[in-house]
Parts: C-alpha cells; structure tokens; sequence
C-alpha cells in the first residue's frame, strides 16, 4: 500500500508518519521525502488504507 | 527540578514534537518547553540525564548541556592538539599528505635521474612546476579524501559550497601550472576536464544542485586559471606562484575545516569510513603520472615552458 503525503518537509515529518502507522500495527513502514516539493511517498503493509489517511490526517498531513 | 538541553537542530514544529513525544516517556516530567536551540525539561525527581541526550541523538538531532557555539579558530587549534582522538581522521589527512607529498617527489627524482638527466634545461624548465603540481594533486586529494571519509546527509548549500570550491580551486591551480607549462590549448582543456569532473564528483552529494555548481566552477576556475598562467608567464609568473599557491591551498584546506564545522562535529548521523593510506597514495600517484605525461609530452603553444 502506498500514499502520497502533502506538507512533509524534514527528518521528523517521517519519524512522525513511520510511528503513527507503527502504532496502529503496519508493518515494513517506509517513508521518504522530497523536501522541496514537501511531498512524501509511505509505502506500508498490514494496514487498512483508511485508518492509515485517519492517522496521518491527525497528525497534521494531508493525503493527496 | 529542571534540565536544559542545547539542540540547534530544531527546526520546525516536527522536530519539537518528536522530541517532546520522546521525553514524556521518561517518569515524572512535568513539562518540556522548547527556546530557540535549547530544550528546558522540568521534572519531580532526578532525570537520567545521559539517557535524555541519548533519546534525543537517536531521533538525528545533536543534543549537548553545554549550547553549541561555532568555536573560534584558537578554541579549534587548541581543541585539534588536546583531542587527537576526536580528530583521528584529520590527523590521517595530515599524515597521508606529507608522506604522498615526500613520495612523490622521490619517485619523481629518481624518475629524472633514471631518463631525463641528459636533457638539457630539463630540471630549470620543469622542477619548480613539478613541485608545485605534487602540492596541488596532493592538496586536493587530501581534502577529496577528508570530505569522501564521512558519510552522511548533506543539506544543499554545503553541497553546493563543496562543489563549487573543490571546481574552481582545482580548476585555478591544474590552469595556472600548465598554462605555464603548456599554454592556452592544454592548459585550458586539462584544467577544465579534470576540474569539472572534481567538481561533479564531489558536488552530487546533495543532489543536482550540488553537480551543477561543482561543474561550473571547474569549467570557470579552470579556463580562468590556463588564461593566467598564460598572461602572466612572461610577467614574473614565479613571483606570482607562491602566493597564488597560499591563497589557493588555503581555500582547499579551509574547505575541509569548514566541512568538520558544519558537517561533522556533533552530528550522530555521520559515519567515519575513510579510505586507507595505499589508496590515497594510489590515487595521486595516478593522478601525477597523468598529469606529468601531459606536462611534458603534450601540446604546447605560446610562451609556454614546454
């Protein structure tokens, strides 16, 4: 599964996702970021994509 | 109770809330406020206070109880002679330098002796461009060498700070010897070729940015440097040399000082892997004998000493 993330700038921004989605129970969570574009791309497993876009909009991110 | 811990990473409100995400997990914090580059804890009893400056170093941020300040070059001068620990791959920088330095010029002395000893005016036309070359292949090297034994994320200005320096000063000082040597034609394509490609090599560590300036600066830095050795060959070019010579190794070594400020020191993220002293050797050993064959079997024009 894989989303694209708006408003991901820095280090913490995937520090932040990877363990929002850790903590809902995904696995093999990977996050990268351009930092420019302040986009990202989080690739997950064993998460169902809703609560996923529930958790990354709590902390403050938008899922295009 | 309180603690201050200095972070001059904080950069916006994600840092701040890993870190306090982080720091409420200890016991009895009561509060976590956050200044410009520190971090005040208030707690009810005594905090592990290494733990909490570990906490923070695995989240990537540099975390001290001292606040960091860019030390002036005397506190680094004495810092560099009382921690020869801290600054082990300095010391190696220093060493491997002046060992390739001697070497090459042995190699290159009993190389004369061996096939170019009978070539009249050989040694006054070439000697003093061969032992300003050895600087220059091993001062570059060493701070190629220096920049190449970290490993980590550099942020796009000192890439771009690293690219362009390594360019332009590479492309002066390979220019200004053999547009002395050589002329207009090999002085300018030797400088410009092998300076870009110093340049591209160590600007993409941050990215395009990084490659684009590093090669401008060696195309700039090595055409203005042929034009100069050229120009200024019949005008008291070895007046000249020397302190173009300091100006120019000074900007290479300061480059490598300013990479360990900006880059090294205090950074968690860094890795130490630097190359062994056989490779550095080799790689300017190589890099003299292409250098040498150019200067002095290739094309020549002008006034040049070839």
């Amino acid at each position: 599964m894989e989303l694209t993330v708006k408003g991901m700038h820095c280090n913490s921004c995937k520090i932040i996702i990877t363990e929002a989605l850790e903590d809902l129970g995904a696995k093999n969570v990977k996050v990268s970021v351009d930092e420019k574009k302040q986009i990202g791309r989080v690739a997950f497993e064993n998460l169902d994509q809703a609560q996923a876009v529930i958790a990354i909009k709590n902390e403050g991110y938008a899922v295009i | 109770m309180q603690t201050t811990i200095y972070c001059p990473d904080i950069t916006c409100g994600s840092c701040t809330k890993v870190i306090k995400r982080s720091l409420e997990k200890y016991p009895h914090v009561e509060s976590i406020a956050f200044g410009k580059d520190s971090i005040t804890v208030v707690h009810a009893q005594e905090l592990p206070s290494e733990d909490l400056l570990r906490t923070i170093h695995e989240r990537g941020f540099r975390a001290d109880f001292e606040p960091f300040t860019r030390k002036t070059f005397r506190e680094r001068f004495r810092d560099f002679r009382e921690n020869k620990e801290k600054y082990s791959v300095e010391y190696s920088m220093i060493q491997y330098s002046i060992i390739t330095f001697f070497l090459l010029m042995a190699i290159e002395a009993v190389t004369y002796l061996a096939l170019y000893r009978s070539q009249p005016g050989f040694l006054e036309r070439y000697g003093i461009w061969a032992l300003y070359l050895n600087l220059a292949i091993v001062s570059i090297g060493a701070a190629i060498w220096h920049f190449k034994s970290y490993r980590g994320e550099v942020s796009t200005m000192v890439g771009m700070m690293i690219g362009m320096t390594f360019g332009m000063q590479s492309g002066f000082l390979i220019g200004v010897i053999f547009g002395a040597t050589n002329g207009m034609f090999t002085g300018t394509m030797i400088a410009m070729l092998s300076a870009t490609l110093i340049g591209w090599y160590n600007g993409k560590c941050c990215g395009i940015m990084g490659i684009l300036e590093g090669m401008m600066a060696g195309t700039m830095g090595g055409i203005m440097g042929a034009m100069t050795g050229v120009m200024l060959f019949a005008d008291h070019i070895l007046l000249f040399m020397p302190f173009f010579m300091i100006i120019t190794l000074f900007v290479v070594w300061g480059l490598s000082y300013m990479l360990y400020e900006e880059f090294v020191e205090d950074n968690p993220k860094v890795k130490v892997q630097p190359t062994a002293f056989t490779t550095f050797f080799s790689y300017c050993f190589l890099a003299a004998v292409i250098f040498f064959t150019i200067m002095i079997y290739g094309p020549t024009s002008g006034l040049a000493v070839g």
